[in-house]
């Protein structure tokens, strides 16, 4: 069994760097397919070690999820927010930088999984009733932090507004992952536009990480008082807990905003095992499939832990090296053909994963990411498509 | 006229379009419910005549029993051994 354990977590890492480094290629999709074969991988394994490959694959892709978000402008769900900052550090020679501070986050995240897990397993059971019928009226208030303190405040409602009609039209049309489409051309694609008409040129990357020890502590706090709550409330993923943490904490600068994008994301995936196991709901497509595969028991989910902290110390390192020997290569060609060809390459992507109706998905999105740039609006207000349509899902009638 | 007026203009089209697109959704599938199976995370429902699982994961309560015509709308995997679906929606 501890053989199959350590081949587990191996191909769960190598599996990573397929899920984290290509956008659109998502651990639910390495997952879904594990599951409609579970009866074949069950006549070489037990089901424990099946659910340590999720959980190597998934952690580890947290980690190297910043890579594609840094250097390409390609995000995931969780990853939405982050792209700003992390590609104006791109623009000034610090990539590096932004990948390590994400990953230091990722880190510290994984770590924090540890201190909160054993209070949920006390508490949860008692107040999740409680908070599952607040929904709603949680989200309802998350939508408000997010547009209170904004320069143009009708603006903003009228975009963020704009992006829920997209949203809930985008998500009824039924279409194979469709947040790919939607979140590439939101935060993804209109970016690499922008940046190609605003002539921008990508300077030599900086080795030196550019890393101040205090930036950790707001971040740190403020993930810790919310990422709890987002790892068992459902409609509340990484995304919405860094838009709550920010506006709770005031102002974070861009380092302490990747910083927290990557403790959150961590803390959301690794939290989502334990929760699977505490009141049996799977917040993650990960949890899902484990759910799918065996019942978790305490022990387990011991054993599950101390492995994460194991991926997550490898797929650091395994993240700062892949930065670097990008890094030390992304000179050599030009922007404007990288970006061009990174368009190209998600425009097929939507095409074939998420077909026709994907691809309209995709153009729409696109011109709205526009829009909402050109008018001088933050992008994080178009998170109102997820919000607005999550809230009308959880509304009790 | 402006730029982002153009742009905001064709975002406005596009999202209508979107929302005229909904309308012509073919479900995944549509049957006879067979048998319905629930545990705290996942319901899972078999349709007559239908070897695919269909799996509804996190919802608490949902108001479908035996013998109901329902269509399904999600998103499919396929695999080697069986064929599941993910449902987003269930229409009686």
């Amino acid at each position: 069994m501890i053989i199959e354990i350590i081949v587990a977590i191996f191909l769960g890492i190598i599996f990573s760097m397929i899920t984290g480094l290509i956008p659109g290629i998502h651990t639910n999709l390495i997952s879904s397919f594990l599951i409609t074969s579970l009866p074949f991988f069950l006549g070489f394994t037990e089901p424990f070690p099946l659910v340590i490959f999720i959980v190597s694959m998934s952690i580890s892709t947290v980690f190297l999820d910043f890579i594609p978000t840094t250097f390409l402008g390609a995000p995931n769900e969780d990853t939405s927010l982050s792209i700003q900052p992390a590609h104006e550090l791109l623009l000034s020679g610090k990539a590096n930088t932004a990948i390590f501070l994400s990953s230091i986050g990722a880190l510290i995240g994984t770590i924090l999984v540890f201190v909160v897990t054993p209070i949920l397993t006390f508490s949860l059971n008692a107040v999740y009733p409680f908070f599952e019928k607040m929904m709603p009226w949680v989200l309802f208030w998350i939508c408000v932090l997010l547009i209170m303190g904004e320069k143009n405040t009708i603006l903003t409602i009228i975009f963020f507004t704009i992006s829920g009609f997209f949203g809930i039209a985008s998500l009824n049309l039924y279409i194979e992952q469709p947040l790919l489409p939607m979140l590439t051309g939101l935060f993804g694609i209109s970016g690499l536009i922008f940046s190609i008409n605003e002539k921008s040129i990508i300077p030599t990357q900086e080795t030196k990480i550019e890393f101040d020890k205090k930036d950790l502590i707001k971040p740190t706090i403020a993930s810790l008082v919310i990422s709890p709550f987002c790892a068992f409330l459902p409609g509340l993923g990484g995304s919405q807990a860094t838009i709550i943490s920010s506006k709770v904490l005031g102002e974070l600068n861009r380092k302490q905003f990747l910083i927290m994008n990557g403790i959150i994301n961590t803390i959301l995936m690794g939290l989502s095992f334990s929760v699977l196991f505490i009141i049996g709901k799977s917040r993650t497509g990960s949890a899902a499939a484990i759910s799918q595969i065996t019942q978790l028991t305490q022990k387990d989910i011991y054993l599950i832990l101390f492995i994460m902290l194991i991926v997550a110390t490898v797929g650091f390192f395994l993240t700062k090296f892949i930065s670097v020997k990008i890094s030390n290569h992304i000179n050599d060609i030009n922007y404007k053909k990288v970006s061009l060809s990174v368009i190209i390459f998600l425009t097929l992507l939507v095409c074939i994963i998420s077909g026709f109706q994907g691809f309209i998905v995709l153009v729409v999105s696109t011109l709205l990411g526009l829009t909402c740039q050109y008018y001088g609006i933050r992008k994080g207000i178009l998170m109102g498509c997820l919000l607005i349509p999550t809230i009308l899902y959880y509304l009790p009638f | 006229m402006k730029t982002e007026r153009i742009f905001l203009i064709l975002t406005l089209l596009g999202i209508t379009i979107l929302f005229i697109l909904t309308n012509f959704q073919k479900p995944t599938a549509e049957g006879v419910i067979y048998k319905v199976t629930s545990t705290p995370s996942s319901t899972t429902i078999l349709l007559q005549d239908n070897p695919i699982k269909f799996i509804i994961l996190n919802e608490a309560q949902i108001d479908i029993s035996k013998n109901d015509f329902i269509k399904i709308y999600g998103t499919k995997q396929i695999g080697p051994n069986e064929t599941i679906v993910f449902v987003n929606s269930i229409k009686k």
